[in-house]
Order: C-alpha cells, then sequence, then structure tokens
C-alpha cells in the first residue's frame, strides 16, 4: 500500500512544468508508458515520512485501529520502506521492512516481532497473503514499477469526481508471481496523481480490490493524498489508512533500512 | 420351522426367562469385548491416520530428520523449482489444566503463508482471524477449534491454562475454526498457534519438526521427491503424509496386536456359556423333541430347529454386544491413546465411531459364535431316539466315551501349536492366531475327558470332607458331565487367560525393572520433557558444564536419544558418554563385553540391544550403516547388550561421536551422579534453583525416576489389564449360569431331598461346594495351560513383535490372587442359585419338570 502509493504519494514536485507538458501534447494521443513516466518524475521525492492510523473495518462493522510510522528512501524499482506499528500497545514495535532488489521480480520483505524478538522473511509464496489482518497483501506493499508491467490506455473517465487516463496495467512476463492478473490505474489528468485502481486477480474478470486516494493536498511542494482506502469487494471489508505528519526528502539515517535497525529494541 | 420356533422354542424361552437371558448374555459379553476393543483400536488407528492426513492439508510432500529440521532449510526448499509452497510445522500434544478436556494438539504453523497448505475455515465470514497481527505479535496467541472450544467455554480474548514442559502457562484464544478438514484433526481438539511461538514453548530451538510441500500443478510426487531428496542429501526423510500416516500406524501395530488376543479369548469364553446353555436346553427339552421325532420330524429337523434358536439369539446377541461394546470403546479408546502417547508418543483422536464393517463384524462372530456353542447340543439333540427321550434320566446318565481318539487329537493339535510357536518362521500376527487356534482347541479337546477325570476323583475327597452337602454336590457334578465339563472349560479358558497374561505382564515388569535396577544406578534425572519417547523440550548441550559445577555433583552424563527408520523400523539411538556410563551400570552382554565396549567407542563403535540383533541379524562384528546428516556411516557392532527402551531395538553411540555425525549438542536427559554423602535431594534444590526461570526442569531421583517408568508400562499394560478383569467378569458368569441351570436341573431332587429331610443349609452348602469344585477343578487345569500361555508371550509372540525374550517367571502373585479370590467369587456367584434351591418347596418341587 504505502509503497504502491508512495509514487503519487510523493507529489509532483515538477507540477507546472508538467502541467505545461500536458497541455503541449493534448492535442496527441498521450501514450500510457509516458504518462507514467511523467507521473513517476513529477511526484518522485528521495525520502517520505508520516505517521499513519490504520482503520479495518469487517464486514459486519466490526473495526480494529492501528498506528503506525512509515519511512520510505527511494523509488518504485529502488524503493526503501520501513513501516513501524506504534499502536495499541500489544503490538507497539512490530516492523515491516521491504527492500526492492534491481533485477528481481520481488523486493525481500521482513516482518519483525519483538516479542519474539526475531524478523521473518516474508516468502514470494506469501504475496498474496493479507499484510496483517489489512485489506492489502504483501503485495501491494510493494512498490508498483511500471516497468514490470505491459500498460495501455484504455480511456479516460471521471474517477472521484475529477477527469482521469484509465491506464490498463498487466505483469510483463507470464510466470510472474504476481497476484494480479491486471491493475486498471486511475490517474488524474492535471496532475497525473493516481486515484483509484481496481485489482483483478488472476482467473477473474471483475476487481476483487479497489483502492481510492482521496483527501488530496498540497504537502511542501509536493502532492499527497491524505487518506487512502482500499476496498475488498468480495469480502466487502474496507482498510482506511489516514497520513499525517508527512514530510518529504528528510535524509533518513544509513542503517534506518536495514535487518539490524528493523529487528533492534526501540528501533525506528 | 416358523411354526416349531413359535410354539416350541419361544415357548420354552418365556418359560426359561432367566436361563434365556443368560446364554443371551454369553453372546453379549463376547461381542462386546470383540466390538469395543475393535471399535478403540480402529479409532486409534485411523485417528492417526486421519490426523496426519488433516493436518497435512494440500501438503504433497512433508520433508522431516531426526532432531528436527533446521530453519534455514525452509529457504533452501522455497528456491528448488516446482515447490509452489512450503510451510514449517511443528506439533505437540498438550493437556489442559482444566480436567475433561483430554489430551490437546498443538500444530504450530506461519499463518503468514500456510493458507497455501490448509483450510483454517475461521469463524464469522471474516475469513481470517480476529485479529491477525495481534497473534503474530502476542506468542500466547492461539486458535481453537469450535468443538473444543465450546466445551472448555472459550472465546476471542479468553485465556486457557495449559500444563507445558516449561511449566503451566496460559494461552489466549484469538479465533476459532470451523469444524471442517484440518479443524477436525485429533478429533477436534486442536490448537493452533504461530509456528515460531511454538518453537519457544517446546524448546524446539531453530528447529521445525517438518517441512510441508506443496508442489507446483503438473509436477508429480515422484519428481518432487527427487527433486528435494537430492537437494537435501540422505539425512532428510521426504515422504507423502499418506506414507507417514502408515508409518505411525505401524508404530503402534504392536501395541494393538494384544488386544487381538483378549478378543479371542473373550469370544472364545463366550463360546462356551452359550455351549453349556444350550446343553441344557437340550436336556431339559428331551421330551420335546422325543415329541418331534415321534410325530415324524426327522433328526436334521431337529437340529436345525436348534440352530435356528442359536441364530436368532446370536443376531440379539450380537446387535446388543455391537451396542453395549461401542458405549464401552470410547472409554477404552482414551486409555488405548494415553498408552500410545506414553509410550510412542503419538496419539490418535479422541472419538469412536461405529463403523459398518465393525457392525457387521460383530454381529457375524456373535451367529457364528452361538451357532458354534449350539452345534454340539443341537447335534446330540437330532441323534436322540425318541425312546430314550421319553425315560427320564437315560439320557443324564450317557456320556460319549470316546476319550482316547479325543486324546490323540489333543495331542496332535497341541504339539502343531508348539512347532508353529518356536519354528515355523510364520509372521507375529500368522504366528499368534495359529497358536492359539491351535493350542486352543487342542486345550478344548483335552479339558473335556481331565474335568471328568477330576470330578470323579474329587467325589471320594468330597463326601469325606463334607458328609451330608458333599455327597450332594459331588452328584449334581456328575449327572450333568456335560454342563460340568462346559463350566469347567470356560473357567480354565478364562484362568488361563489370567494366569497366562498376569504371568506375562509380571514378568516383562519384573525384567525392566531389573534392568532399571542395573542401568539407572544415578542419583538424578534432570529433563525437560514429561514424555519419555518424544522430547516435549530439549536442553542446550553446554548445561552440562553449568550442572558439573554445582556442589556436590560427581558426575554428569548428557543423554540424547533419535528415533530413526532403520530397515522399514523406528528404532533408537541413544548417545552418551558411554565411559562414564558404565563405570557405574551393570549391563548384561549377549556378545562382547564391558571392555570391548569402551575401548570401541571413542573409535566410533555402537554398541546395540539384543532386540536389535534378534530384529535385524546384526551383532559383534558387523556394522549398523544409519543415516546422518553427512550421509551413510558405518558403525562397527562393539557388543551386543540387553536393553529394553525400545522395542524394536536401540543402539548406543559414545556422545562425541553423535556430534560428530548429527552434529546437534540438544540433551534430553541429564544424569547426575552425587559424591558420597551427598543428599540427592539438596543437589536437586540446587539444579533447580539453577534452571529456575532458564529452562523446564523436572528432576528426579533415581527411585521417583523409576516409578515414573513404572507408571508409563503400567499405562502400556492398563488395557490388558482391563482385559483380564473382564475375563474373571466372564468367568464368573459361568459359574452363575452353570449353577442356576443345575438348580434348576434338579429342583424335584432338591424337593425329593427336603421331603425326606434335608434342611435348606445343607442344600444351599451344597450348591457352594458345587460353585468351589467348579472354580478350583477350573483353576487346577489352568495353572499348566496359563503356564504354557504364559512361556508363549513372553517367548515367541515378545520375540516374534520386539525381538526380546523375557525370561519366564511363574506368576505366583497371581495364582496367590486367584486363590483367594476364586473361593470368594464362586461363593459369591453360587449365593443366587443357592438362596433358589434352599427356597424350593417340596410340594412344587416333585411337580416340577
Amino acid at each position: 500500500m504505502i509503497a504502491r502509493f508512495a509514487r503519487p504519494l510523493a507529489a509532483a514536485a515538477a507540477a507546472l512544468f508538467l502541467a505545461s507538458l500536458c497541455a503541449g501534447t493534448a492535442l496527441a494521443a498521450p501514450d500510457a508508458r509516458t504518462l507514467l513516466k511523467d507521473s513517476e518524475n513529477r511526484h518522485r521525492t528521495k525520502t517520505q515520512q508520516y505517521a499513519g492510523d490504520l482503520t479495518v473495518v469487517n464486514k459486519d462493522g466490526k473495526v480494529r485501529k492501528k498506528g503506525w510510522r512509515s519511512y520510505r528512501e527511494g523509488y518504485a524499482g529502488d524503493a526503501k520502506n520501513l513501516i513501524r506499528f506504534t499502536d495499541p500497545p500489544e503490538v507497539k514495535g512490530v516492523g515491516f521492512l521491504s527492500l526492492s532488489r534491481p533485477g528481481s521480480d520481488n523486493p525481500d520483505q521482513w516482518l519483525y516481532l519483538p516479542s519474539m524478538k526475531r524478523e521473518r522473511r516474508i516468502a514470494p509464496q506469501d504475496r498474496y497473503a493479507s499484510f496483517v489482518g489489512t485489506d492489502f497483501n504483501y503485495e501491494d506493499m510493494e512498490e508498483f514499477d511500471h516497468e514490470k508491467y505491459k500498460v495501455s490506455l484504455i480511456g479516460e473517465e471521471t474517477a472521484e469526481g475529477v477527469p482521469c487516463y484509465v491506464i490498463a496495467a498487466i505483469p510483463n512476463d507470464k510466470g510472474t508471481k504476481s497476484v494480479y492478473q491486471k491493475i486498471i490505474l486511475y490517474l488524474r489528468k492535471d496532475i497525473l496523481y493516481l486515484v483509484r485502481e481496481d485489482l483483478i486477480r488472476k482467473g477473474e474478470k471483475e476487481p476483487a480490490k479497489r483502492m481510492i486516494l482521496s483527501d488530496l493536498k498540497n504537502v511542501e511542494g509536493h502532492w499527497v493524498a491524505g487518506r487512502m482506502e482500499m476496498t475488498d469487494l468480495k469480502k466487502g471489508s474496507k482498510t482506511t489508512v489516514n497520513l499525517k505528519q508527512i514530510t518529504f526528502n528528510r535524509p533518513h539515517p544509513a542503517s534506518r533500512f536495514t535487518l539490524q535497525n528493523l529487528t533492534r529494541e526501540g528501533g525506528d | 420351522m416358523r411354526f416349531l420356533l413359535r410354539t416350541l422354542s419361544l415357548s420354552y424361552a418365556r418359560r426359561h426367562m432367566g436361563k434365556t437371558i443368560l446364554t443371551l448374555l454369553g453372546v453379549v459379553v463376547g461381542v462386546t469385548t470383540f466390538s469395543s476393543i475393535k471399535t478403540a483400536q480402529d479409532a486409534l488407528v485411523k485417528g492417526i491416520g486421519s490426523t496426519v492426513d488433516r493436518v497435512a492439508g494440500k501438503a504433497h510432500l512433508q520433508v522431516t530428520m531426526e532432531g528436527g529440521v533446521p530453519e534455514e532449510i525452509q529457504e533452501k526448499l522455497r528456491s528448488l523449482p516446482g515447490i509452489r509452497a512450503t510451510s514449517p510445522v511443528i506439533e505437540q500434544i498438550v493437556v489442559p489444566e482444566k480436567a475433561g478436556l483430554g489430551s490437546l494438539m498443538v500444530v504450530g504453523i506461519d499463518l503468514l503463508g500456510d493458507r497455501e497448505m490448509r483450510d483454517y475455515g475461521f469463524e464469522g465470514d471474516d475469513a481470517d482471524l480476529d485479529d491477525p497481527l495481534l497473534f503474530l505479535a502476542q506468542p500466547d496467541s492461539a486458535i481453537f477449534s469450535r468443538d473444543f472450544a465450546r466445551r472448555a467455554v472459550l472465546s476471542t480474548g479468553k485465556a486457557l491454562s495449559l500444563k507445558l514442559p516449561t511449566g503451566y502457562k496460559q494461552v489466549t484464544a484469538r479465533g476459532v475454526m470451523s469444524p471442517k478438514g484440518f479443524a477436525e484433526a485429533f478429533g477436534g481438539n486442536l490448537m493452533v498457534v504461530d509456528v515460531y511461538a511454538a518453537q519457544d514453548l517446546f524448546g524446539r530451538g531453530r528447529r521445525f519438526d517438518r517441512i510441508d510441500v506443496r508442489l507446483q500443478d503438473g509436477v508429480t510426487v515422484a519428481q518432487g521427491t527427487a527433486t528435494l531428496q537430492k537437494a537435501l542429501g540422505p539425512a532428510y526423510q521426504v515422504e507423502t503424509p499418506a506414507r507417514r500416516g502408515e508409518q505411525m500406524e505401524r508404530l503402534v501395530a504392536n501395541f494393538t496386536a494384544g488386544f487381538n488376543v483378549s478378543s479371542a479369548f473373550a469370544l472364545a469364553i463366550g463360546i462356551f456359556l452359550i455351549f453349556n446353555a444350550f446343553n441344557v436346553a437340550v436336556n431339559r427339552r428331551r421330551r420335546d423333541i422325543g415329541t418331534l421325532r415321534a410325530l415324524g420330524a426327522t433328526p436334521r429337523q431337529v437340529q436345525v430347529l436348534f440352530l435356528a434358536e442359536a441364530l436368532i439369539l446370536g443376531i440379539m446377541g450380537g446387535v446388543l454386544g455391537c451396542l453395549a461394546g461401542t458405549a464401552f470403546s470410547q472409554g477404552l479408546l482414551v486409555s488405548m491413546g494415553q498408552s500410545t502417547e506414553a509410550v510412542y508418543g503419538i496419539s490418535g483422536s479422541g472419538i469412536v465411531h461405529l463403523t459398518p464393517a465393525i457392525a457387521l463384524q460383530s454381529i457375524l462372530l456373535g451367529v457364528g459364535a452361538s451357532l458354534a456353542g449350539a452345534w454340539g447340543p443341537a447335534l446330540a439333540a437330532s441323534r436322540i431316539p425318541p425312546t430314550e427321550a421319553f425315560a427320564k434320566g437315560a439320557f443324564q446318565a450317557r456320556v460319549q466315551r470316546r476319550v482316547a481318539p479325543r486324546l490323540a487329537g489333543a495331542a496332535a493339535l497341541l504339539a502343531a501349536a508348539v512347532y508353529f510357536a518356536l519354528f515355523s518362521g510364520l509372521s507375529g500376527n500368522q504366528m499368534l492366531l495359529a497358536v492359539l487356534l491351535l493350542g486352543g482347541t487342542g486345550l478344548i479337546l483335552l479339558l473335556g475327558p481331565l474335568s471328568r477325570a477330576l470330578l470323579v476323583a474329587a467325589a471320594p475327597l468330597l463326601s469325606r470332607f463334607f458328609p451330608s452337602a458333599g455327597p450332594l454336590s459331588s452328584d449334581a457334578l456328575m449327572a450333568n458331565p456335560r454342563r460340568s465339563a462346559g463350566t469347567i472349560m470356560a473357567m480354565t479358558l478364562s484362568l488361563t487367560f489370567v494366569l497366562g497374561l498376569g504371568g506375562y505382564l509380571g514378568s516383562t515388569k519384573g525384567t525392566i525393572v531389573r534392568w532399571m535396577d542395573d542401568v539407572l544406578t544415578c542419583d538424578l534425572f534432570v529433563r525437560a520433557s514429561a514424555n519419555f519417547t518424544r522430547g516435549d523440550y530439549l536442553y542446550p548441550g553446554a548445561l552440562r558444564e553449568e550442572l558439573v559445577q554445582l556442589p556436590g555433583v560427581r558426575a554428569v552424563e548428557s543423554i540424547r536419544a533419535i528415533r530413526p527408520q532403520f530397515s522399514g523400523k523406528r528404532i533408537l539411538i541413544n548417545s552418551v558418554e558411554i565411559g562414564q556410563l558404565l563405570d557405574r551400570t551393570k549391563y548384561e552382554f549377549a556378545q562382547g563385553d564391558a571392555r570391548a565396549m569402551r575401548e570401541g567407542a571413542p573409535k566410533g563403535m555402537c554398541a546395540v540391544s539384543e532386540n536389535f540383533y534378534r530384529n535385524f541379524h546384526l551383532g559383534v562384528g558387523d556394522q549398523v550403516e544409519l543415516m546422518t546428516p553427512g550421509g551413510l556411516v558405518k558403525f562397527p557392532i562393539s557388543a551386543v547388550l540387553r536393553d529394553y527402551s525400545c522395542d524394536q531395538g536401540s543402539i548406543l553411540l559414545d556422545r562425541p561421536v553423535f556430534l560428530k555425525h548429527w552434529n546437534d549438542d540438544r540433551v534430553d536427559i541429564y544424569d547426575v551422579s552425587v559424591h558420597p554423602g551427598v543428599d540427592p535431594k539438596a543437589v536437586r534444590e540446587e539444579i533447580r534453583a539453577k534452571l529456575a526461570g532458564r529452562y523446564p526442569a523436572l528432576v528426579s531421583t533415581r527411585a521417583e525416576f523409576k516409578a515414573e517408568i513404572g507408571k508409563a508400562i503400567d499405562a502400556f499394560y492398563a488395557v490388558m489389564r482391563i482385559t483380564v478383569f473382564l475375563a474373571l467378569g466372564v468367568a464368573f458368569l459361568g459359574i452363575v449360569t452353570s449353577l442356576l441351570i443345575s438348580v434348576a436341573e434338579r429342583t424335584r431332587d432338591i424337593g425329593i431331598l427336603k421331603a425326606l429331610g434335608a434342611v435348606p443349609s445343607q442344600i444351599a452348602k451344597s450348591i457352594v461346594i458345587e460353585a468351589l469344585v467348579l472354580a478350583l477343578a477350573g483353576l487346577l487345569l489352568a495353572l499348566p495351560a496359563g503356564n504354557l500361555f504364559a512361556s508363549f508371550m513372553e517367548g515367541p509372540v515378545a520375540v516374534a513383535f520386539t525381538g526380546w525374550s523375557m525370561p519366564h517367571n511363574y506368576p505366583w502373585d497371581v495364582l496367590v490372587q486367584l486363590l483367594i479370590a476364586l473361593p470368594l467369587v464362586s461363593a459369591l456367584a453360587a449365593w443366587v442359585p443357592a438362596r433358589q434351591a434352599a427356597k424350593v418347596k417340596v410340594t412344587e418341587a416333585i411337580e416340577y419338570e
């Protein structure tokens, strides 16, 4: 999630530049790859951190709440992410580390459980599994890298009240370990910011999950969604993350994205 | 035939309801014994297989290694081609503190990715745990099957106290599983925890019990096995779950085989009860038979009439016995499960189900036993000439005296039984069946003439010691020698079983106790697992140095036991500091000696147990090829010693040799010897203080440790003991039946005696004496037979199933118990018939026909 949305969340550093670029190319049919590259260039930041409030509501209306802090360094294919749960006390200190590996299909991911004082590697086979009981799975926690997908512009639509480019992204190789067969991206036309994703699992035709990014605001010159909502359309459950205390491009300590830090008592 | 059944048979049954019920009871008892044992046996074996199957889920293969699979192997497996998913598993049986919930199977799995392997069926349509992050973050998290949660009154967030190696520990319910598939394993007494929490809870270190592997579509099991075996090497076992289940089932086969003997005896005794009842029925109904014959009934029709009665009784008895057996089988299964758990470290589910197959077998057995019991009397009935049938007393006086061919047949059958027991080379079950069949039939043939001879010999003694009641008893016994012989046969069979099995149990325990006295000579035993076979928790090897440093401690030996497969059997490999061990023990050697063992140990030689030598034909001068993590290693045998630590055979290795080849320094038990004059209990406190808060510590003194092993042995034989009591019960029933029939038969005689001046106490006394004579005659005949049976169990049977040969000791203790119990039981059995006889009214009795 965090990762998938890190890119749009990273906001557009060159918003004005891109806006003019878009205006200049308005007469030509936009190319999906170009749009995604443009979006990436526009919203790329070196680092990002925020505090998140996580709320999971199941179909019966039962609510579970958690708090975490999230740190990111790099972007897309070279991103490193660290999440540390802060609340409630029973889960405080639980950490999640995701490190992209250049040239690899999947990043390395670990979950750290302080009560057992040990990290557990998330195997590629577990990418479909729910990320700690949310509606995100471990694949959703990876940085979205459009280079690993065949992308095509399939239309333009108004989504979440704004005009959007609709782009279909299909994993490159048939043998890929992606949980999804196809992802439909809704890219807001004016700022090329992702506002919605429909996720279609392998062997299915209809989206199994939908993510909506809303409450867009400009923080330190970068567009960022203040709210992310993933809905499991089949189960009827919903996970919402509200982002607070968002900062960009603050340098991280060199050791932040390491296993040693993940497993350190009181580590970030 | 229907007319005859309705008019003759039904009318007889109504008039003699008590006797009919007793006859029926004979079938019921026999079938109950069979069906309860069979149902419990089947449930135990199927439970083990089913639990393995259900826990395995979608796993195609399971990877195991003696001592546990190191964690890092999982990463290795994940990277192999053709592997879809891998999942580590730890399994453990625990007992909840709250009584009455039964044993609980704890399965430690990695919930992060285990859904590829197992379907958990979580409650609440959430398709997930109540809070998966909380489940992972809190090591006390557990998920329960709905059935167990209901019985334990557990809901999400509530705690359950468990008895663990580290003491009592509370776990918190964080989810409930629907009762399907996986959640039905172990009869639904299932608890799921995180596999890494299980490592801590059960001291597995950084190892798993096994890794389940799911193959990619299109990859065959053979291909998958080959890939895994090639990547992992020979130290790892790669098996399908089904094969693993079969191995476990085979493991308990020795245990369950013992119950077949009990079933066979119960049925045989039941047949005698039926035989007796039908014999009397023929006798009583000879006038009816004569009338039938006079009216033109053929002998065959008469025979068929009695057999039809037997058939009806058999069906009724079979159905009732089957139902009663199912009711008893649950308790029996619990007892069997406890035994297999204590002895083998494995257990099945806790639920019995009456299968159609067992129901059918039970009814067929009931019918078979009834027909077998009724066949002789029915044949005799068909041969009664009408003239004799109307002449009172003629039939009673007729005794077939074709003794010589009968004795010859008995001798031949017994000789054949001896041959099959000693020289045939048949497999365990085949040999057991052949010897029991031949020996049992031979014994039965022999018992008739012998019991008659005994009764004849007893007559003068009875008259001498009991001048008034004695002759009455003697006459009653001799008046119907068939009935008396039948009762004595039933008694003899029961007591043979009791003496034989009791002798075998006594001999086994005595032998093991003597062995413990020779071998378990250190002062304290420090262990982390209550279970002797399954190491629930293992100590680090370095702990030995800490224990040696404690004040008062003279020496510490580190025992590590693993149980690998060897030539299709699960043997025991024990490792210990052999030099130290030999300094304090007195092993008996079958080959080689202590010096050879001591000298050979550091050179990588091993010692094997006598039953290993017998089972695998490997002794001094041979080599044992064992699979180690590094590959196949040959260990030359330096000695063969008497050792009773494993019923399939054991190997003893020096600890440094084991460490070198297995690279596993964990320890099951530390044997601690203290300095002379030092109180072991004081050292025990030191050890407890040293280990407190770090490791679980069950520290036992020598006497306590031996007593615990004694309890485990008792647990193993607990069910056999139940069958011994059952046999005594059947014997009791036999005497009651026989005496009730005898009293009824002699009603007229008793009336005449009373008319001639006999007082009720004399009549009652004669009935009691009759019971005592029957019981003592049975015991007298059972003495040699029981001794023979005990020798058979201790020798050929024990060797065939375990390789152990127990030295024979006559079961004097059992005999003394019987000599005290039998007169009391006989007198008790005679109480009702004696009262009945004493109450006979002269006028009614003389009219009695």
